[in-house]
């Protein structure tokens, strides 16, 4: 026995039985779906693979695992004699005791202590079982190696039933144990050998002497049924079988190419065989009660160590077990052919090498030319020849669903039909070891969730059996991972219900995507919609992390679903990882590979336009990327780089900017300069025009490369980029592994290292989840805003230069430019002539302390907006803009008649100007009509809500004027407040406003019995036929443009009516 | 590893400088002397890690050693040259300050590090050889390099 410390062996042995036991659970498989059909080679192979197992253990002294699969073994050997039916609960038994086998393999240290009594129990009873009523079908018995065998012999055996004693164990029961023994220790194996006497004479020329002969070269022969006296008269009888028994140090695969006899007349016998004196399992080889006698006596065999033979044993395993790369990934199973090819390759290599030495040293520069051609040539054969050697059929893994897709739907009484296609699809090793996960998770789901029971099936008019179909495919140079089922779809509804439970998206979101980008939504974090969690899917995580894990490996998942029809994932995987194409960067001089894979897009925001592009949201920056808004972050900031180098275009000098902010760098005279180009204002001074160039030069424009990870994307800031290049990856050193943001490191053609950046790495560390949630937020209520948005829209113009007005927008009816020579002044008023008509003209200046509008040249433009139904104009030397946006209004500072306020707009103190005011002021009589006091003698109240001051003052002052006493809210909450407390007659209110809106707030009003028939006049910036609608729907009475005091009084009064 | 000055009766010594220190190092750890070489600055990596280097297109961590001591960083100019250590099947790079020359220590020079070097700077101090002017302070590689 050897000793534990032995661990090569055990490696070996762990190895090799893992192997043997991969194998085994598929044809298991097989011989239940083929039931009493099932191939009898399928049957011996699992048979012998046990076998194996059984051999190896106990020679290692694993107690447990010999046992078990001698216990196994039994079984088998009853289901190969055609004692017992491989029923599916047989086969589930077995393939529970073969489970159990590969734990106690894995764990072979602790394996005799492991309780392993209850598979035995269920294996012992089979055995005990189907012995009382064992049919015992003969005929399929005789018929077990018939597949490969001519018709002749099947003719022979079908002559010859076999006995119900072992005649095998009687043939070697003829040989002495101790020879055996010491046969067995000196290293040699004993085989028995069939020979079809009659068929092997004819067609290869072979007799019994030849035979004998043949086999005593090589080995000994230690019985034969047939003396050789009778050989000849054997040979006309119809039984012509000669069986062997034979010993030689030729190992089990040598022994066909040897002896010129097919695999399936060899039988191995182990020393196991011969202690247990042989399981029942080895009765049906030997089709032939037989009388031997021994031919020769044992000679003595080259010696062989222990240890050699117990390889020597593992290596009977059946060539064509599978190979089983991720049970064992510090191996990898070669072609020789393909080693050979990269020796050639390496060779030519090596020559190239010296062919370039040669040249360097000859300094031949014409030389060089076809030597760099040919390392080219050399060098991308040698990596494609590399690369195939960690190819790996995407079979490996596929054929594992076998079992999980019996096992799962036995389990939840599915009756689900799996079709696996292109088995032989290659995939790059690493890749084919992390897939096996999130495929399984795939399979699972499209068992447990997607295909439906059977009952269901037939009630809505599908087969009862459900189909599954794994396929593998080259496409684009991608391959491919369908799998499809024909179930139930995934329920769009009961994902959307997900969605708006777990808040991950607002109903509005939902509504814009189509049923596939909703199907898709399943694998954001947190989402099962099983409705009940088995202990299969349902757990609520999963599809997450297959997206995560698939993507970690560069691949893309995605869903098509039909209602009722079924689903269909597909993955799209890179061939390979260790080389990729890439994108070189470079931030501060140091250059980054980015994996193309995670690229989406790149972004260059030329400098004019950062300030409108790029905005902050609390510390994070963003970028409106076609109406998204998408979190940014500086490469530098990741990787705490905190010199900020730029270099000078002209003269390539390095300097160092001090600047930290770069979001917000220098609005004001970023602005300054805008509106001057706007303007097309000549008269820069020279230093300006500088200032401006700098601005615009590369290094202060943005590169952003928008790039995916799984659900979301982000926008990584860097300096430069500078090259799309094919890197090979490289690990890097153990103390680097800690570090987030690298995925590995590549060598660059000048010989310096460049990091790959770990894009997920990075968004971890940048905790970007969370920043990208809040930017989507805040994108929603963007959303939101756009319908109903509290933003102030002003025209902005020059009335004296250097003097910036705004005027709100919603009230001009037109701009008209006109020659200032048309400007008439008629009975001291000024006009122009407009339409037929005289359209009565004022400025400013003539009401408000400011600047008059320059009349020296030669055209001025004229705002017409209308008063009591009059048309009236505005001069102003300019028109700048129009902006809009939320502004801090200033009440007080300018506050004069026509004159508003005043706010900071693009950094300039801008005058708002109050058109009403210019008027009222110039002719108080125009406006008299709208001021017409309240006669009745308790005025109406009226409610104000506003949550901006100045809005709010503006709405109650001119309320006021007119005799109106409003009371005012800042909020919805409040005015509701003030609702019950006071007896109001009409409610004017904002929309947009804290805490509650104003919309929310009416449907509350409306809600309340009370105040039914309450108008509700909404005063807002904007209004959308689309928020007219909303507002409409939620109980607005009425929707009027703030600012528009004349309107708004006009309605007051029509409601108070 | 710690022991191996012990166990053999000589011991060949790869001697330089980290500051004013003068280490060995078991030469059986050390693959190469190597220089001419351009430091790949590593962002968010352990302190004591100055970067990575392409070494025959295997990408090896530099160590800087006067991290590890806590004296000021070395500065790296042309001529810096690194011991490359094999340490767990991977290739380390130790930035120090001067090369000087391989040593044959004797059993009998060498001793156990004084017990008044202790903190963290100590664990690193396998043994101490004495050589006729100076003493030699033999870094246990597996310490300095375990994270």
């Amino acid at each position: 026995m050897v000793t534990i410390e032995d661990n090569e062996i055990f490696k070996d042995f762990i190895e090799e039985s893992l192997d043997h036991l991969d194998g085994i659970e598929d044809d298991l498989l097989s011989i239940e779906e083929a039931g009493v059909t099932c191939n009898q080679e399928i049957v011996n192979k699992v048979f012998r693979a046990v076998h194996t197992i059984k051999g190896g253990a106990g020679y290692l002294g694993l107690k447990n695992v010999e046992a078990l699969a001698h216990h196994s073994e039994n079984v088998m050997g009853k289901i190969r004699a055609g004692e017992l039916f491989p029923s599916s609960d047989i086969i589930s038994t077995l393939l529970d005791a073969m489970d159990t086998l590969s734990t106690l393999i894995h764990r072979h240290e602790s394996s005799n202590e492991t309780d392993i009594s209850s598979n035995l129990t269920a294996l012992n009873a089979i055995c005990l079982e189907e012995n009382i009523s064992s049919p015992a079908p003969p005929s399929h018995v005789s018929s077990e190696s018939s597949s490969t065998v001519s018709t002749d012999e099947k003719q022979v055996s079908e002559d010859n039933p076999v006995s119900a004693c072992s005649p095998l164990k009687d043939l070697l029961g003829k040989v002495e144990q101790s020879v055996l023994d010491a046969l067995l220790k000196q290293g040699s194996f004993l085989y028995i050998l069939q020979y079809n006497l009659l068929k092997d004479s004819e067609s290869r020329e072979k007799y019994f002497a030849e035979i004998m002969e043949e086999l005593t070269e090589t080995g000994d022969v230690l019985a034969t049924n047939i003396n050789g006296d009778d050989s000849a008269e054997m040979m006309q009888k119809k039984d012509n079988l000669l069986v062997v028994v034979f010993a030689t140090i030729l190992e089990n695969e040598l022994m066909g190419d040897f002896f010129d006899i097919a695999p399936d007349q060899i039988q191995q016998i182990t020393p196991d065989d011969l202690e247990q004196e042989l399981p029942p399992a080895a009765a049906p080889r030997q089709e032939q009660s037989v009388e031997t006698s021994p031919v020769s006596r044992p000679s003595v065999s080259p010696a062989t160590a222990p240890v050699k033979k117990i390889e020597n044993t593992k290596k009977t395993l059946p060539k064509d077990a599978p190979s089983k790369p991720e049970q064992k990934p510090d191996n990898l199973r070669v072609n020789v052919k393909l080693l050979d090819s990269l020796m050639t390759l390496a060779g030519e290599l090596v020559l190239t090498r010296n062919q370039l030495i040669q040249a360097t040293a000859s300094r031949k520069v014409k030389g060089i030319d076809n030597i760099s051609q040919r390392l080219n040539l050399v060098t991308s054969e040698l990596q494609e020849a590399i690369m195939s050697t960690r190819m790996q059929p995407v079979g490996n893994v596929f054929h594992k669903f076998k079992r999980i897709v019996r096992d799962l739907s036995k389990n939840i009484g599915k009756k689900i039909d799996l079709i696996i296609e292109g088995e032989e699809v290659e995939l790059d090793k690493t890749i084919i070891e992390s897939i096996g996960d999130p495929l399984t998770h795939l399979v699972r789901n499209a068992v447990d969730h997607g295909i439906e029971k059977p009952g269901v099936r037939i009630a809505a008019g599908k087969q009862e059996t459900g189909t599954l179909r794994i396929t593998a495919y080259h496409e684009g140079g991608q391959v491919m991972i369908a799998i499809e089922d024909d179930g139930a779809g995934i329920n769009i509804e009961r994902v959307k219900e997900k969605v708006l439970t777990m808040g991950l998206r607002e109903a509005s979101a939902l509504d814009e995507l189509s049923d596939k980008e909703i199907a898709n939504l399943i694998f954001l974090p947190g989402m099962s919609t099983a409705k009940e969690i088995t202990d299969i899917s349902g757990r609520g995580v999963g599809m997450d992390v297959v997206n995560t894990n698939i993507s970690k490996v560069g691949g893309t998942v995605d869903i098509d679903t039909m209602p009722g029809k079924g689903s269909i994932i597909t993955i799209k995987l890179p061939l390979t990882l260790a080389i990729i194409p890439s994108l070189i960067v470079a931030v501060q001089e140091e250059r980054y590979a980015i994996p193309q894979v995670n690229m989406v897009e790149l972004v260059r925001i030329p400098a004019a336009k950062v300030k409108e592009r790029i905005e902050k949201i609390n510390s994070a920056i963003v970028m409106r990327l076609r109406g998204e808004l998408l979190p940014l972050i500086k490469l530098t900031d990741v990787l705490g780089i905190k010199d900020r180098y730029y270099v000078s275009d002209e003269t390539g000098e390095q300097f160092l900017d001090r600047r930290t902010l770069t979001e917000d760098r220098r609005q004001a005279q970023f602005a300054e300069t805008a509106r001057q180009v706007d303007t097309e204002n000549l008269s820069f001074d020279p230093e300006q025009r500088a200032s401006v160039d700098r601005r615009t030069s590369p290094m202060s424009a943005y590169n952003i490369l928008v790039v995916s990870v799984g659900d979301y994307h982000y926008g990584l800031i860097v300096d430069q980029v500078l090259d799309s290049e094919e890197i090979v990856v490289k690990p890097v050193g153990t103390h680097l592994r800690d570090c987030e943001c690298y995925a590995g490191a590549s060598v660059q053609g000048d010989g310096k290292v460049a990091l790959i950046l770990d894009i997920i790495g990075i968004s971890n560390v940048m905790n970007l989840r969370t920043v990208s949630k809040s930017v989507q937020e805040q994108a929603l209520q963007r959303a939101e805003s756009k319908i109903l948005k509290d933003t102030q829209s002003f025209l902005l113009a020059c009335n004296a230069p250097d003097e910036q007005i705004a005027i709100p927008l919603d009230l001009i009816s037109r701009i008209e430019s006109c020659k200032i020579k048309e400007i008439k002044i008629t009975g001291g008023r000024k006009n122009i002539q407009y339409r037929g008509g005289p359209l009565p003209l004022f400025s400013i200046d003539e009401v408000a302390d400011v600047g008059s509008p320059g009349t020296d040249g030669p055209t001025c433009y004229i705002i017409v907006f209308s008063i009591s139904g009059k048309e009236v104009g505005i001069i102003v030397s300019e028109i700048i803009d129009i902006i809009s946006g939320t502004f801090m209004i200033d009440e007080m500072t300018h506050k004069q008649p026509g004159i508003m306020g005043s706010a900071i707009i693009n950094d300039e103190i801008t005058l708002l100007v109050d058109l009403y005011g210019v008027i009222d002021t110039i002719m108080p009589e125009w406006t008299k009509a709208v001021k017409s006091k309240v006669t009745e003698d308790s005025p109406a109240n009226i409610l104000v809500v506003e949550d901006s001051p100045f809005f709010l003052n503006q709405v109650v002052s001119f309320l006021s004027e007119i005799g109106y006493k409003p009371l005012t809210a800042t909020d919805g909450v409040q005015g509701l407040e003030v609702l019950n407390r006071e007896k109001i007659d009409i409610v004017l209110t904002d929309i947009e406003m804290p805490n509650m809106n104003g919309l929310e707030m009416a449907r509350k009003i409306r809600a309340d019995e009370r105040f039914k028939n309450l108008p509700i006049i909404a005063v807002t910036s904007l209004a959308g036929d689309a928020a007219e609608k909303e507002g409409l729907d939620a109980g607005i009475n009425d929707y009027l443009v703030k600012l528009d005091r004349e309107k708004i009084i006009a309605c007051v009064r029509k409601y108070l009516v | 590893m710690m022991n191996a000055a012990t166990e053999s009766p000589d011991v060949e010594l790869a001697l330089f400088q980290i500051g004013e220190m003068l280490c060995g190092l078991d030469t059986r750890h050390v693959q190469e002397i190597n220089h001419n070489f351009e430091i790949t600055p590593v962002h968010r990596a352990p302190d004591y890690v100055r970067g990575v280097i392409n070494l025959r297109g295997e990408i090896v961590t530099v160590i800087d050693l006067h991290e590890k001591f806590s004296i000021p960083p070395s500065e790296v100019h042309d001529d810096t040259q690194v011991v490359v250590v094999r340490y767990e099947e991977e290739c380390i790079a130790l930035l120090v300050d001067t090369i000087y020359d391989v040593v044959n220590a004797h059993q009998s020079d060498i001793s156990t590090p004084p017990s008044n070097v202790d903190g963290i700077s100590g664990s690193f101090i396998s043994c101490i050889y004495r050589m006729e002017k100076n003493l030699v302070v033999v870094l246990d590689l597996e310490e300095l390099l375990k994270k």
